[in-house]
């Protein structure tokens, strides 16, 4: 058995370049934690309580999330078939666009969803259109919104692209008048 | 010929179905319903044959169309496996052309859950079931091209398609064929589904 590992002395500096729990970084490195938690001692507790230094973590502070740099995997895991995680697993992604109800103008022009937690004022301007996650639906909406808007077609242009005759035509309103 | 490539048309609408004369009130309500959404019904039975062989006329017109339909509800005693081939050359065009020209196709069936026994490799698409009648193929493909604040009304097609089945009764009598699956008869047919609905106003003339 190996004891402990302890701090590197240069792990300070590492605190400082990025705003990130080294604990929560590796988890192969798990050691245990000595510090006071307040289920330390509660029963059916298997897995150790965080440091405290994981409150440093972006995922604590909501009005961070997507401003810091995050490291590590994702704790919640995306929803099947999708490209990108949601939200609230991947706070700096783009993704969490695409799980939203509410449009402001500027998402509607580009045919996206912005979150409810997202200020609307902000996603109007173009800048955040753009920066808008496409999601992974929308890439096949433009071929399903060109067939179902396009222009229907005038009876001569079904006639002419079929090279349908005016001896045709004529045989068939003969029909028509004979049989109705 | 070999390489020659069309630009697809996105009003043109490929049938891909049985040519046989119980088929034919499916196939009058498909037509009825794609003319009155405007669409062209395109068919091999329009292209005369010039020694090129079917599957190359059936290749150059899927080129040229968006959608296709495919009908695969011919299983049973005398199964066709015409169609089921050019639904895989329809899933490969949709495959292999590029996002802009994509390739669309929609299934039909005439019974429910069918097509999960027997095409198996297509367990997540879900035909449209158009129970063997015209009127189902009406809502299958209104269903499936049409848009409810567009399209035309169910009821509206209906009466086109009935007035349509008497004509095409008539235009095989003057044609003296069983059936409308002939070119003359075919194109006249739609000849007349076209003058049927600008008369209906569910198109412009």
């Amino acid at each position: 058995m190996s004891p402990p590992t302890t701090h590197s002395r240069f792990q300070w500096f590492a605190y400082i370049l990025a705003p990130i729990c080294l604990h929560c970084k590796s988890q192969t490195r798990r050691r245990l934690t000595t510090r006071w938690s307040p289920l330390r001692f509660a029963p059916g507790i298997f897995d150790r309580s965080r440091p405290a230094r994981c409150l440093l973590l972006a995922r604590y502070w909501p009005w961070l999330a997507g401003r810091l740099p995050h490291r590590g995997t994702p704790r919640i895991s995306r929803p099947l078939g999708a490209l990108t995680c949601p939200g609230y697993a991947c706070p700096g992604a783009n993704g969490r666009l695409e799980y939203s109800q509410n449009t402001s103008p500027g998402c509607k022009r580009s045919g996206e969803m912005p979150s409810k937690s997202t200020n609307h004022s902000r996603h109007a301007t173009k800048k955040s259109a753009k920066m808008v996650h496409t999601p992974v639906t929308s890439r096949r909406q433009p071929i399903l919104r060109r067939i179902h808007t396009t222009p229907a077609g005038t009876a001569a242009d079904i006639r002419a692209s079929l090279g349908i005759t005016k001896a045709d035509l004529e045989a068939a309103l003969t029909a028509i008048e004979s049989a109705l | 010929m070999a390489g020659r490539r069309s630009i697809p048309d996105d009003k043109a609408v490929f049938l891909n179905v049985p040519f046989d004369r119980s088929y034919e009130p499916v196939f009058l309500g498909t037509v009825s319903a794609l003319v009155s959404l405007g669409r062209t019904p395109r068919c091999v039975l329009e292209i005369a044959d010039r020694g090129e062989g079917r599957l190359r006329r059936i290749l150059e017109l899927m080129q040229s169309c968006r959608v296709s339909i495919h009908d695969l509800s011919r299983v049973g005693g005398h199964a066709r496996f015409n169609m089921p081939f050019e639904l895989g050359l329809a899933y490969a065009m949709r495959a292999y052309r590029s996002p802009q020209n994509r390739y669309l196709f929609v299934i039909l069936e005439s019974t429910p859950h069918r097509l999960s026994r027997t095409l198996s490799d297509m367990a997540a698409h879900d035909p449209a079931i158009h129970e063997g009648t015209g009127r189902g193929a009406i809502r299958a493909v209104l269903n499936s091209l049409g848009t409810p604040s567009v399209g035309p009304f169910p009821e509206d097609v209906d009466t086109l398609y009935r007035r349509l089945s008497k004509v095409a009764r008539e235009l095989k009598r003057r044609d003296r064929t069983q059936t409308v699956f002939r070119r003359g008869t075919f194109l006249r047919t739609i000849a007349a589904a076209t003058a049927l609905a600008s008369q209906a106003s569910l198109i412009s003339p």
